[in-house]
């Protein structure tokens, strides 16, 4: 009855890790794609996702590595001592070739299950980058929107599964500035204009706070919002407000009036501990308390990829485990 | 008289981040992981010679709480959260109790049990008081207010160590009324500034210097910082023609003559002063 969902990355394979840069690296990049996506057709979930984003370095440098117009000078903090390449506009930006494709057709002839591609979204592009070209953000985020549509429209050109083509876009930077939340909305929206039958959702994660977000982000078009709960939750057995911090402001969602699918993070990525998969029932039947059964779907908080391959395997099967289990409390079971 | 110096902390080179990332895969010892930091600290020191002060560049500091967060009794790094509209996170205090502290921070240690390379001729940066407790998360019980008075008391105790001190207060521009704050700072006693990221703010009366994004001067006093160098752009910055221009933000007719006339010297003032 719930569909469950990866959201993004799994942990390379040291193989591929090592194999970076090498001669070889493409070779195991599709060997470790192959893998990746048998362990996570082997846990029971419905949509694998890209298989783990094994092409992909790094999300943000993955698309601009195959962007004109953009330099890098060098790293900026994320954390602690964890850096990223911050790269900067420089000129006009154009598309050197598909981020995406390569990566896209290896998926569709491996896995037997349903994909649903990550693709990153314009204005965390646009907000991960320095702009030093163009006059506004606007202007820079637009210029990144029509690049986000002909990488939609290349793949939907190259959908040979039959079902309707799924795509995510990933917006973790949609909430960083809460003064600016119409533009996002109206990046975002530029980037799926006129693209025809493709389902889109929106995976936006670390929110400081959702609420922000509304009511502009009703203006999206986007049928589903998959975002991240279980990071904020605690791991207290049962259905109660209290018990169910993370979820409970789902409730202010509706008050605004959202009524598109929710992916509602059931598995906290940050953490090795394994959660129960009545853990997982419990945080399913909380909110389906007062959401419609029909537009809720399960997935982890965000891809995998900092838990080990062994962690990640056994939280998917804690969430398909702990999603039957709701189902049968259901009665659907 | 302009000063000019840097604010905040500095980034770290590729080398000494690879040397850190060894030493946390154990692949390298202690002893060379601070030499690499030595190392970094004197190249940083000697760039910025010339400068008006020269700042402790703390790269021994995975945040601007942690120093704190790793060495006050009743404190603890706690969850990863975004350092305000950056895409940079920090692991914000978690306070379980009364705040103490054992070490003054010239003894202090830092992540990987290596002292903070801090020399008291520097500037230092020191976390503002307000927003140490508005960034925190208050699992202790005690008031916020009463929270507040102790991290001062704790702050200044260790600002007292140096000769410059900027103190960060990025979030004091939520709060409308600086009383309180201003109240807080005349305890400092310290030579230095206040760095609040606002745009305009009343600081009449404020003890100490302070930093602003400003678009009018009509809250200065004889101690303004001006943030000319963007850190949010890797354009360089042109300061040939026309280096810096101050102008009136809107038409002087909005003033009586006599007053235009005053603003207008001032205007002529800050031109002789740079």
């Amino acid at each position: 009855m719930f569909y469950k969902q990866e959201i993004g990355s799994i942990k390379k394979p040291d193989y591929l890790i090592r194999s970076y840069g090498n001669n070889d690296y493409d070779v195991l990049k599709k060997r470790a794609l192959r893998e990746t996506i048998e362990m996570m057709e082997s846990t029971g979930i419905d949509n694998i996702g890209i298989g783990g984003e094994m092409y992909r370095w790094e999300m943000y440098e993955n698309h601009v590595d195959h962007l004109d117009g953009f330099v890098y000078y060098g790293r900026v903090r994320s954390f602690d001592n964890k850096y990223y390449k911050k790269a900067s506009v420089v000129s006009e930006i154009g598309r050197k070739s598909s981020a995406y494709l390569e990566e896209f057709l290896d998926a569709q002839e491996i896995s037997k299950k349903d994909l649903k591609i990550p693709i990153t979204g314009p204005y965390t592009l646009m907000d991960w980058s320095f702009n030093d070209y163009y006059k506004s953000r606007e202007d820079f985020g637009i210029a990144l929107a029509k690049i986000v549509r002909e990488e939609i429209i290349d793949l939907k050109n190259n959908w040979s599964k039959g079902d309707i083509l799924r795509i995510q876009i990933d917006e973790p930077a949609a909430s960083t500035h809460p003064g600016e939340v119409s533009l996002f909305v109206k990046i975002f929206n530029e980037s799926v204009k006129n693209i025809g039958d493709v389902k889109i959702s929106t995976h936006i994660c670390y929110s400081k706070d959702y609420r922000t977000l509304y009511p502009e982000i009703l203006d999206m078009k986007t049928t589903q919002l998959a975002l991240e709960f279980s990071n904020r939750d605690t791991e207290l057995l049962g259905t109660t407000d209290e018990s169910r911090k993370g979820f409970s402001i789902i409730k202010d969602f509706i008050d605004y009036g959202e009524n598109r699918e929710i992916g509602i993070g059931v598995i906290d990525v940050h953490t090795d501990f394994i959660e129960p998969p009545e853990l997982v029932r419990d945080r399913i039947l909380y909110v389906s308390k007062f959401y419609d059964l029909n537009k809720i779907l399960i997935n982890p908080d965000c891809g995998l990829r900092t838990r080990s391959r062994e962690v990640a395997y056994k939280k998917l099967r804690s969430m398909v485990e702990g999603t039957k289990m709701a189902e049968k409390a259901l009665g659907y079971g | 008289m302009v000063k000019i110096f840097v604010s905040g902390i500095f980034p770290r080179s590729d080398e000494l981040i690879k040397k850190i990332n060894k030493y946390e895969k154990k692949k390298i010892g202690v002893e060379e992981l601070r030499e690499a930091y030595e190392d970094e600290e004197k190249s940083w020191i000697e760039f910025q010679k010339g400068l008006s002060y020269v700042s402790d560049p703390l790269i021994t500091w995975n945040d601007i709480f942690r120093p704190f967060t790793l060495n006050m009794e009743n404190v603890e790094p706690g969850p990863l959260t975004r350092y305000l509209e950056t895409n940079t996170f920090i692991r914000v205090p978690t306070i379980m109790g009364e705040p103490e502290i054992k070490l003054s921070i010239l003894d202090m240690k830092n992540d990987y049990g290596i002292n903070f390379i801090l020399n008291r001729e520097n500037k230092i940066l020191l976390p503002g008081p307000y927003s140490f407790i508005k960034f925190s998360i208050n699992r202790s019980g005690i008031p916020e207010e009463k929270l507040l008075e102790k991290i001062s008391e704790i702050i200044f105790s260790q600002a007292k160590f140096f000769n410059y001190v900027e103190f960060k207060e990025p979030l004091i521009q939520s709060i409308g009324d600086l009383k309180k704050v201003s109240e807080i700072y005349s305890t400092a006693n310290s030579n230095g500034y206040v760095f609040t990221n606002i745009e305009t703010q009343n600081f009449i009366d404020f003890p100490l210097g302070y930093a602003v994004r400003t678009k009018n001067f009509s809250d200065v006093n004889e101690s303004i910082i001006v943030e000319l160098i963007d850190v949010f752009s890797t354009r360089i910055e042109n300061l040939d023609i026309p280096d810096i221009s101050i102008t009136t933000n809107e038409s002087l007719e909005f003033l009586p003559f006599n007053i235009s006339k005053k603003k207008i010297e001032i205007m002529k003032k800050l031109l002789e002063v740079k």
